[in-house]
């Protein structure tokens, strides 16, 4: 995966956080993230069609969940329920689609997001490289996770092709 | 005002509902998507103002505001959405809508959108 499509969403995390999320962050820099793939509480799953395809995670502890919840809304949750899920759901939205505008072609969608709550383990389609991008902040680790490969004839489906092995 | 916000996210509308309640806007209709809110426009209406999502499901943003314009209702919209492409900011001002604001945003700016369209709509008025 080429940096015209890593360094996008550096800029759109970096935005998100500096106009809606009044929380001190750092951003580290990307890696190539290879198996075993660790188990998270949430993740927020958007996918991504046209000159690319594939998927964007969001991956976060319950206790960064709740307080990024508290840093968009303005209001505490104490639980991961709707409204934290439709948070969670919303940041994924705003980090895909600030990074899509940057990418090289224009001719890009991406889906609603999906958000799975509760321990589990995100597989990825095979052969497909991942990029983490890690997101440091006092509630823990945002991990931002890119799977997308460039295509030579645009894409239509929206669906993200990822399966999520949950732990309960 | 009568306003509606037609977005998918419960989140995005409690913010947006946040930043209408600090300039005193109380009258405020909620649509999950462009269905809903186009049912809403039928039903409800007229609004003096709507604030619109582009990507959900069912019906998106887009194809809402091509019907409400496509009734001859002229109610000033504002998009509101992570698109941020420049074809699709013109497909949007094509289709009727008066003003476009990106995803993410800070409350003062949307404030400043919310003004500025709905003084652009008095003075055509």
């Amino acid at each position: 995966m080429d940096v015209t499509y890593i360094n996008p969403f550096l800029s759109s995390i970096r935005n998100l956080f500096d106009t809606m999320l009044q929380i001190p962050f750092h951003i580290g820099k990307p890696s190539l993230k290879e198996a075993p793939l660790p188990r998270y509480d949430v993740s927020g799953i958007i996918g991504m069609s046209g000159t690319v395809s594939g998927c964007v995670v969001l991956n976060l502890s319950k206790e960064l969940a709740l307080q990024l919840t508290l840093e968009l809304t303005g209001e505490e949750v104490t639980e991961l329920d709707e409204d934290c899920a439709d948070a969670i759901g919303e940041i994924a939205n705003m980090i895909a689609g600030g990074a899509k505008k940057d990418f090289p072609g224009e001719d890009n969608s991406i889906s609603v997001p999906s958000i799975v709550i509760g321990r589990h383990r995100v597989s990825y389609p095979r052969g497909l490289p991942i990029i983490s991008i890690p997101c440091d902040t006092s509630a823990g680790r945002l991990e931002v996770e890119v799977a997308l490969q460039e295509n030579s004839v645009p894409t239509t489906a929206g669906a993200a092709k990822t399966l999520t092995e949950n732990r309960g | 005002m009568k306003i509606m916000l037609v977005d998918d996210s419960r989140t995005m509308r409690n913010i947006w509902k946040k930043v209408l309640g600090k300039m005193n806007e109380t009258e405020i209709t909620e649509a999950e998507d462009g269905a809903k809110g186009l049912l809403a426009v039928e039903e409800h209406g007229p609004f003096d103002l709507i604030l619109l999502d582009w990507n959900m499901p069912n019906m998106d943003g887009i194809t809402m505001l091509k019907k409400v314009r496509g009734k001859n209702i002229s109610t000033p919209v504002i998009m509101v959405t992570t698109e941020a492409e420049k074809p699709r900011i013109i497909e949007a001002l094509k289709a009727g809508a008066s003003n476009y604001m990106v995803k993410p945003f800070t409350p003062d700016a949307l404030q400043s959108k919310i003004k500025e369209t709905m003084k652009k709509a008095s003075a055509l008025a």
